[in-house]
């Protein structure tokens, strides 16, 4: 749909992003699930493969790194015997490194598809920007808590989701980062040794870096617990098979009857446009 | 800088001087080679270092102490890679230093003065102790003068000036206390002290040093601290005897217990070995004999910058957070951010069934077959804002 002759800057160009291959392997893989996915009239295709894969890689990563880093920090097993050989920490650390490296590829991924994905993986519609997502933000926020009969519906997330992301992403960036550091902590040759400089400028140096990285944790396991509630929640309140739609990608949803679709939430412009779209901002 | 020649100093090379002590020339080289050891060289630089010590005239040095506990003159003392003796009298010429010179007074003044004033540029300034610097420095004077003031006039004209012991490095401990104790590189401007930090430094690594200042004429290599690499480039933990065990997951539960009589890690009795970078578990103390975690303490970190704040406590994997009055753990924030959002979480959960009951309750059959629900006794809050014409057509 977009041509090389539309400027860079317009956002009509942003599916142009894709690389050919890319775009035609998702072509096939779509397709495919459409044909087989027996979805009913009016489902909408709304997380795209990579943003499945991406999530459920995280998921996975994040349990894994949660459970190898507890023992990291307090190894709470016991070796078979004292006499044996045992390689219990080296492995743990060796999964915790290895699934930290996943981790880190699903997020860069993401992040990724942030700018190419379709208009519901797109930043613009999760990370609230304008006074119209901030207006559906606040809608959110006040049916949570109980201001409101029903959540604002939406074909994608919901902005106070997004803003919710925005913030579990800094996170994640942030362990991440915390995560290099230690690695190169320990490596502090070649490229990783700069990474042992960083540490000197940071205040309580390298014991502050181990216990950020620690605490940050628990904020995951936090909103791992709300993540899961509210999903079920809204799959509930709305039935739009929301909780299946991150297996599948559909969702049993009117795309015309949802705010980010008719553009009441101000919907990422010349993406994928929809009639609904066009006429957006209203604010 | 030092010319060719090397440190002018006291009489005679030094190894004439050793000859003189009865030292024999098998000790001497099993000294060098000990050195080539410390300094991480290959083998075959110990005949260069045999050749420019046996070339070398004694270098002069003074050792300034300020605030401090003199743990680092202790050290010194316990050192018998040279012994104390060869150290101090046949391989330095010591000119001035507090605790073990003869000369007291106006005369140890004098030393010290004729030091700085003959051989500017040519002499080694080592300095053990923090510099007060609160109030101009009046919290420790010698002979009527600051330590701020001493610092300043000795390590400015010094070939080369050497920190040891944590104190002289960043304050040390008592840079906590009133009378803001700082390290010599913080108070004195255009002086790249050689640090050696530690509470207390090794001797051993004084020593190479030095040999590696005799030797090839310059600062041995350092990191982002002004310290050496050869001593403060390797995690203890990586050194570590008791790494094994790490690896294997055999840890020490509690002081006393059947892993601390095994010998297992001391990670989680709170041991900072991976978080500090030095040689201890090489150099060892007390003539080679031990180090703390051989001796089945874990590493306190002593050679980490600030440690005394920041690798405390002592006895816990993770320093502990400190907030606007309250010393709490990470661990305890983590649990009540979870139990927070777990609580809250539940009674919302149950704030929405007692809703949909309420609406079941209220739920009548239209006429045309569809549910709906009786207006609220409230204003509607979905009305006339974004998504409220849809809320209306999907309820």
């Amino acid at each position: 749909m977009a041509g090389t002759t539309i400027p860079a800057d317009d956002g009509a160009a942003a599916p142009a992003k894709r690389p050919d291959w890319l775009r035609r392997r998702l072509d096939v893989l779509e397709s495919s699930e459409e044909a087989e996915g027996g979805i009913g009239p009016g489902a909408v295709y709304v997380w795209e493969l990579p943003v499945r894969i991406t999530h459920w890689a995280i998921v996975i990563t994040i349990v894994i790194l949660a459970v190898t880093g507890a023992y990291i920090h307090g190894p709470f097993l016991v070796p078979s015997s004292p006499i044996e050989a045992s390689t219990q920490m080296a492995s743990i650390r060796f999964i915790h490194e290895l699934s930290a490296i996943v981790f880190t590829v699903a997020i860069g991924l993401r992040f990724y598809w942030g700018f190419v994905g379709n208009r519901y993986a797109n930043w613009r519609a999760i990370i609230p920007h304008n006074r119209a997502q901030l207006r559906c933000l606040a809608e959110m926020g006040r049916y949570y808590v109980f201001l409101r009969r029903v959540p604002v519906p939406m074909t994608g997330h919901n902005l106070l989701a997004g803003l919710a992301y925005t913030v579990v992403s800094l996170i994640l960036f942030f362990q991440v980062a915390t995560g290099m550091i230690l690695f190169g902590w320990i490596i502090n040759v070649g490229p990783a040794a700069w990474l042992t400089t960083i540490v000197a400028w940071i205040p309580g140096n390298i014991q502050t870096v181990r216990m950020l990285h620690y605490l940050a944790t628990f904020l995951f396991i936090a909103f791992m617990i709300h993540h899961v509630y509210s999903a079920i929640l809204v799959d509930i309140e709305e039935r739009n098979g929301v909780m299946t739609s991150i297996f599948t990608g559909f969702k049993n949803i009117r795309a015309d009857s949802t705010a980010d679709d008719l553009g009441l939430c101000n919907p990422p412009q010349g993406i994928e446009p929809t009639a609904g779209g066009a006429d957006a901002p209203k604010a | 800088m030092v010319d060719g020649t090397g440190f002018p100093g006291g009489a005679g090379t030094l190894v004439e001087a050793l000859a003189a002590r009865g030292v024999s020339r098998r000790r001497f080289l099993q000294f060098c080679s000990a050195m080539t050891a410390a300094l991480a060289l290959p083998k075959s630089y110990t005949p260069r270092i045999v050749a420019a010590l046996s070339q070398q005239t004694r270098p002069t040095v003074v050792w300034l102490e300020f605030q401090d506990c003199a743990g680092n003159t202790e050290s010194l003392l316990r050192s018998s890679h040279p012994d104390v003796a060869q150290l101090v009298i046949e391989i330095l010429s010591l000119n001035y230093h507090e605790t073990i010179m003869a000369a007291a007074g106006k005369q140890a003044e004098q030393n010290l003065d004729d030091v700085v004033t003959t051989l500017p540029g040519q002499y080694v300034a080592i300095v053990e102790g923090s510099i007060p610097t609160a109030e101009n420095g009046v919290y420790c004077t010698i002979a009527g003068r600051t330590a701020l003031d001493i610092v300043n006039r000795v390590t400015k004209s010094a070939a080369v000036t050497i920190a040891v012991g944590d104190c002289a490095w960043d304050g040390g401990f008592v840079s906590l206390g009133p009378t803001q104790g700082k390290g010599v590189g913080q108070v004195v401007s255009g002086v790249s002290p050689i640090n050696m930090g530690g509470c207390p430094h090794n001797s051993v690594n004084l020593a190479a040093v030095i040999v590696h200042y005799l030797t090839f004429k310059s600062a041995p290599a350092l990191d982002q601290f002004g310290r050496p690499l050869f001593a403060y480039g390797h995690l203890i933990h990586d050194q570590c005897e008791r790494r094994s065990h790490f690896d294997a997951g055999r840890f020490v539960e509690q002081w006393g217990d059947e892993g601390a009589r095994n010998g297992w890690c001391l990670y989680k009795m709170g041991c900072k070995g991976p978080a500090t970078n030095y040689n201890c578990s090489i150099a060892r103390w007390n003539d080679e004999t031990n180090w703390p975690i051989g001796a089945g303490h874990g590493c306190i970190g002593c050679a980490a910058p600030a440690f005394w704040a920041q690798m405390s406590p002592f006895y816990s994997r993770l320093p502990n957070v400190q907030m606007i009055g309250v010393d709490t753990t990470a661990q305890t924030i983590g649990l009540v951010a979870i139990g927070g959002v777990a609580a809250l979480t539940a009674v919302h959960g149950v704030g929405v069934i007692a809703r949909m009951q309420r609406n079941r309750r209220r739920a009548k059959v239209a006429a045309d077959g569809t549910v709906v629900l009786e207006p609220p006794p409230g204003p509607d809050a979905g009305a006339g804002t974004p998504g409220g014409a849809a809320a209306g057509g999907t309820n």
